[in-house]
């Protein structure tokens, strides 16, 4: 376990939500293609009857 | 004489008659079809449906694993950029998205060419699958593009020659998309479809040589076949699982779509399972 955090580059959340100033670009862009993503799966599984 | 991979009902086309003998339904001896049986066996709808059912689980789950992999290294273990700052990690979902929507374009050029050759019902579903992942991949490399701009350049939108040709990208398979809609016949809504994804075949070369050809803002590229990669190790790995995961993601929607296509198309035929969430 301690490898594994050792290997993290973000010493806490708050730092890794951060993203050094540029957290909104950054999750402005993941959170979009999250959305998008789980809409198409979404449609997909809904039109299968 | 009737052949399981041609629609009969449609007139018959000067290119039709270019297809070889055993494509027009008309006899064949064993030794022509035997190097083309396994091919065209899954080029039929009757077979490709089940086998579209088994492969999309584990299509699925590769996604769901290489992403996860992918996306962890690259906002968890890769370093931060020297120039960029953090804002560089969206090149984890932007870079897949167009390597996606690139070559969804070019799949989807390739059936519509199988398609108008060889008249195979198929080729034209796969079409018509592949367009609504490859809009949403083409969308998501511009609305990432733009979020990495802003801090980068200091500009959402440029109209530089690799996002022009972006958005034109993008527009096609919105046209493409409204064109198959806009056509009530399903036959003659797949020809059309196939000439307008055929014509914008030749704005994928243009895409991926317009930061060499053009004095462009945008970087050039960071992952190349021909040069050694100029990026961190674990920023590689992270941007090669993620697009190996993308693209896991991409097959698996691409076949459900195409097996819901194949399941309203040849509604009503007797070798199609009744359609329950528990078919296969």
């Amino acid at each position: 376990m301690n490898s594994i955090t050792s290997s993290l580059v973000w010493p806490d959340l708050a730092t890794f939500l951060h993203m050094g100033g540029h957290g909104p670009y950054v999750w402005g862009s993941f959170g979009v293609a999250a959305v998008l993503i789980a809409a198409e799966v979404f449609s997909l599984r809904s039109a299968r009857r | 004489m009737t052949h399981p991979l041609i629609d009969h009902q449609r007139p018959t086309l000067l290119w039709e008659r270019l297809q070889p003998r055993w494509a027009r339904g008309q006899a064949r001896s064993a030794a022509e079809a035997a190097p083309t049986r396994l091919v065209w066996r899954y080029a039929s709808p009757q077979a490709f449906y089940p086998l579209a059912g088994r492969l999309v689980p584990w299509f699925a789950v590769a996604a769901a694993l290489l992403s996860a992999a992918g996306l962890g290294l690259g906002l968890l273990v890769a370093p931060t950029d020297a120039t960029q700052g953090d804002a560089y990690r969206i090149i984890f979902v932007h870079v897949p998205a167009a390597w996606i929507s690139m070559v969804a374009y070019l799949a989807m050029g390739f059936w519509s060419a199988l398609g108008l050759v060889f008249n195979t019902r198929l080729s034209f579903l796969m079409a018509r699958a592949l367009a609504p992942t490859g809009a949403l991949m083409a969308f998501l490399c511009l609305w990432t593009g733009a979020l990495w701009g802003k801090p980068t350049w200091g500009a959402w939108w440029v109209w530089d020659a690799r996002l022009t040709s972006m958005l034109l990208l993008f527009l096609l398979y919105l046209g493409v998309m409204a064109l198959q809609a806009a056509i009530d016949d399903p036959a003659r809504g797949d020809r059309a479809g196939a000439l307008l994804t055929l014509v914008g075949v030749v704005n994928v070369p243009v895409i991926y040589g317009s930061v060499q050809w053009w004095n462009t803002l945008h970087q050039g590229a960071s992952v190349s076949f021909t040069r050694a990669p100029t990026i961190a190790t674990p920023m590689l790995l992270g941007l090669l699982l993620a697009a190996a995961g993308f693209w896991a993601y991409a097959i698996a929607v691409v076949l459900a779509r195409v097996r819901r296509l194949i399941a309203e198309r040849e509604h009503g035929a007797a070798w199609l399972p009744a359609l329950s969430p528990s078919a296969p």
